[in-house]
């Protein structure tokens, strides 16, 4: 397929007093230059897949139950810690949520980002040397559209906004070239106008240099108008996936239907704000649809087992009730 | 910018203020004298080593022997008649290089210890914080004494005494330290950036470490020329007629309490540094811990 990463059907558990299965059965590729929307509400395990795909899972009490990442022909699951050393930075990166503890407060912006470049230059067995990574320094924070390069380059984090310091872990992105970028969350510390200017520097990224991008966020509307396909994931599974015209125009499944008419923007001003109703619980979900005691259309049959990932149409869904809608 | 603000609350605070004037006149004094009596071997001109001093530290003039202290000896005298407040001034530079190499020594082999185990756990903790108790569990003062008498009566096999008893608590600090930085963020982003564990704790972990270790550090200046005094007192310290403050104190307690000077003077530098660095250590970790 010529994928970048390939997870296939991925479970992670985290074992503390109990099991709780954090992800169960993940899978899904992204291929060079395109974005994969992880959408899902908070604990619906978009972070975790995030740090299992990296892995970057704290273990314990994270522990791999299944499952197998492909990235770059690397099976990272069976990889040694100097394997997966060896992959990231200019293969695999990621950008968190929050930018003010991302950076060493301790460093300089520009040894940050040069870090980057030293890493890259070691990688790709490409000279290096300090003044040319310097002015290399500048041409990132540019392209990221830092004004006054140079004299944010000699600046300490806590000197500079939230906005700023995350286009910093771009520039860094930007200086490692990796195949896949992941990114979790990265506009959310930001207001809109660095959101915008964010995701745009992304989006130039991601079509310049042919990079992979799982971008998770819990914003659909970003994600509906900046990702190429969406997978909606609701208690660590994807319970959708396809691209993103299909899913914000006629999504499949119960809860991303539920998620887009939660969003405030579509109602009318003096209306009342729509939600899903009930909140999550891992403990009523085992063994069944994991929508099912919030759902709308549920069914007897949605509890006796989890239903399977299914096509249906361009995109895949998991729910025995593929394409009904909520009646509003 | 952080320093300089750092700097000036240092100042505010008049223990701390009193702790860097006793430190920065000791140290500063020792370069000075050390360099000088350096010189004074190297172009075979020893009295070069007390052009700065109000007299010889070596003179021996028997017809002024334990005069008690005088505006001509600040101190008084000892035994032999010499100026004490002189060979004071002479030992100085002695007992300042031995705290800095005894602190640096414990500090590197600290770091290169602790900061690993606190890092990568697992065996490699395991390895080192296990020979890390293995250390601690000597009384430090014997285990530094066995050393220096097996090794022999020299400045710099106290060092290597010293640094062999202080290294542990350091390996221990510096775990710690590693296991609370660790857990930060940037870490996290490091090891993403495809840095290995070793270059992440050469370029990040280090200097993250720096402001904890700093003050720690400090106090103990002091308390390692407390040792080494010991040492000295106990007749390990740089052979005779060498001055050094313990064995000046040591050689003392014969005459006293008739020529109290003798012992007590010394005894009350020894403090006086020591207090100093234990004011200017606590203030350097309030203004730290201020900052955070």
């Amino acid at each position: 397929m010529g994928d970048v990463i390939t997870v296939s059907d991925l479970s992670v558990d985290y074992r503390a007093a109990g099991v709780v299965h954090a992800l169960r059965d993940v899978s899904f590729g992204i291929s060079p230059g395109e974005i994969l929307g992880v959408v899902g509400e908070s604990g619906s395990g978009k972070t975790t897949l995030a740090l299992a795909v990296s892995r970057l899972l704290a273990s314990p009490p994270a522990q791999y139950a299944g499952g197998q990442i492909l990235f770059d022909e690397t099976n990272m699951l069976k990889a040694s810690p100097s394997e997966i050393d060896s992959l990231r930075g200019t293969g695999m990166f990621m950008v968190f949520q929050d930018p003010m503890m991302s950076l060493n407060p301790l460093m300089k912006i520009k040894d940050q980002i040069i870090e980057g470049i030293a890493v890259r230059c070691r990688r790709r067995r490409e000279t290096f040397d300090r003044a040319t990574a310097e002015k290399e320094v500048n041409e990132h924070l540019t392209s990221v559209r830092i004004g006054d390069a140079s004299d944010v380059a000699s600046r300490y984090p806590h000197q500079l906004s939230g906005g700023q310091n995350q286009r910093i872990m771009l520039a860094i992105a930007l200086a490692e070239k990796p195949k896949l970028l992941i990114a979790d969350e990265p506009t959310t510390a930001l207001d809109v106008t660095s959101q915008a200017q964010v995701l745009n520097v992304l989006k130039v990224i991601v079509e310049e240099s042919k990079m992979a991008m799982m971008y998770i966020t819990h914003d659909l509307v970003v994600a509906g108008s900046f990702c190429n396909r969406i997978a909606v994931m609701y208690g660590g599974m994807i319970q959708e996936i396809g691209s993103a015209e299909q899913v914000m125009r006629d999504p499949k499944h119960p809860y991303s239907s539920g998620l887009i008419t939660s969003l405030p923007s579509q109602r009318k001003v003096d209306g009342p704000l729509v939600g899903i109703s009930g909140t999550f619980s891992w403990d009523e979900i085992a063994g069944i649809c994991a929508f099912a005691p919030r759902c709308p259309l549920v069914r007897d049959d949605c509890k006796k087992g989890v239903p399977a990932l299914v096509r249906v149409g361009p995109g895949q869904v998991r729910c025995i009730n593929y394409g009904e809608k909520p009646a509003e | 910018m952080r320093i300089p603000s750092g700097i000036g609350s240092l100042l505010r605070n008049p223990a701390s203020c009193v702790g860097l004037i006793i430190v920065a006149a000791f140290y500063g004094w020792s370069v000075l004298e050390g360099l000088l009596q350096v010189a004074g071997i190297a172009f075979h001109m020893s009295s070069l080593g007390w052009v700065l001093l109000p007299s010889d530290p070596f003179k021996i003039s028997l017809n002024q022997a334990l005069l008690g202290p005088s505006p001509a000896h600040l101190m008084g005298t000892d035994d032999l008649g010499r100026d004490i407040w002189s060979r004071i001034l002479y030992a100085a530079p002695v007992d300042a290089g031995v705290s800095i190499l005894v602190i640096g020594g414990g500090l590197l082999v600290g770091g290169l210890l602790g900061l690993p185990a606190g890092y990568f756990g697992g065996l490699t903790e395991e390895v080192s914080m296990r020979s890390t108790d293995l250390f601690l569990a000597f009384p430090a003062l014997i285990l530094a004494l066995v050393i220096e008498s097996t090794l022999g009566r020299e400045a710099i096999y106290a060092v290597v005494a010293l640094v062999v008893v202080w290294w542990p608590s350091y390996a221990r600090l510096f775990r710690g330290e590693a296991l609370r930085v660790k857990s930060m963020k940037f870490i996290d982003a490091a090891r993403l950036s495809g840095l290995s564990g070793f270059e992440i704790i050469r370029r990040h972990m280090v200097r993250s470490t720096v402001n904890t270790i700093v003050s720690y550090a400090t106090i103990d200046l002091g308390s390692s020329i407390l040792v080494y005094s010991v040492l000295s007192f106990l007749g390990l310290g740089v052979p005779p007629p060498a001055p050094e403050w313990g064995s000046m104190v040591s050689l003392g307690l014969e005459y006293f309490p008739q020529s109290w000077w003798y012992s007590l003077l010394p005894g009350v530098v020894i403090t006086v540094v020591v207090i100093g660095t234990a004011l200017l250590g606590d203030g350097l970790r309030d203004v730290i811990a201020g900052e955070h």
